[in-house]
């Protein structure tokens, strides 16, 4: 039992102390729109994102709207969050975590993608 | 012995066989392209192409670009019960997706490869291989 208590306790506290947090700000995204499949359009946006990302819980907007819920990985230099949303679509960030620039596809049925690039700052 | 060499046989069909039955092809090609990427300067800005890109999409296999140098079918795809596939592969520091959906009017899908330095986005028609 104490070893079990010691070895949960381990496991919760390497966690909160691995779990890293990003907080990213767009710089320039861009939405490809195709609502009813015949007639394509895109347009850029210039208008700032930021994105909070967690890397136990996933990526979330500063308005709390959730990107991504599963924890991320690391891909050689890249922290990677990825999430796939039944009947949605699926969001894919990557932080280059040399430059700490980040890529981010929000891409979804119905032919809907919205793009960003960005920075980010590390924090604990 | 030989009624658990059955069973297992009988469960390994099963368990393939729906697989096999369920795998889909589809032939995909998109006219144009978005770009947001990284410029000579480092700064980033927004372009778009008018370059055919050609995906042939094997759900039980994975997919295949064209313009790449292997010929074999790669990444995986997995079936929404929205109707349609979603397929990704990791390759080189980029990731590339691939949505294929079935609706009233067609088949279509987009297209996404994503890296530090580039971002394209591609949506297009399908067709699909009969079985």
């Amino acid at each position: 039992m104490r070893k079990l208590l010691a070895t949960i306790t381990i496991l919760c506290f390497s966690n909160v102390i691995n779990a890293d947090i990003y907080v990213c700000e767009s710089e320039i995204g861009g939405d490809l729109l195709a609502p009813t499949v015949l007639q394509e359009s895109y347009t850029r946006k210039d208008d700032t994102t930021y994105f909070i990302v967690d890397t136990d819980t996933g990526v979330r907007e500063s308005n709390g709207s959730k990107h991504t819920v599963e924890p991320c990985r690391i891909s050689g230099e890249f922290l990677i969050c990825m999430s796939f949303f039944e009947g949605i679509g699926m969001n894919s960030f990557a932080i280059d975590t040399i430059n700490y620039t980040f890529t981010y596809v929000e891409q979804n049925y119905r032919v809907r993608i919205s793009s960003y690039y960005g920075t980010c700052i590390k924090g604990s | 012995m030989n009624r658990k060499v059955s069973k297992l046989l009988t469960t390994l069909i099963i368990l393939c066989f729906p697989a096999a039955s369920f795998a889909e092809i589809y032939v995909c090609r998109s006219e144009q392209q978005f770009y947001l990427s990284k410029d000579f300067f480092g700064s980033w800005t927004s372009a778009s192409a008018n370059n055919s890109v050609d995906v042939i999409i094997d759900t039980s296999q994975g997919l295949r670009l064209e313009g790449l140098t292997s010929e074999d079918y790669v990444g995986a795809c997995r079936y929404s019960s929205y109707g349609g596939y979603f397929c990704t592969w990791e390759n080189d520091h980029t990731l590339f997706q691939v949505i294929v959906e079935e609706l009233a009017n067609g088949v279509f899908f987009t297209y996404t490869d994503l890296s530090s330095d580039q971002i394209m986005n591609s949506s297009g028609s399908c067709t699909k291989v009969p079985p």
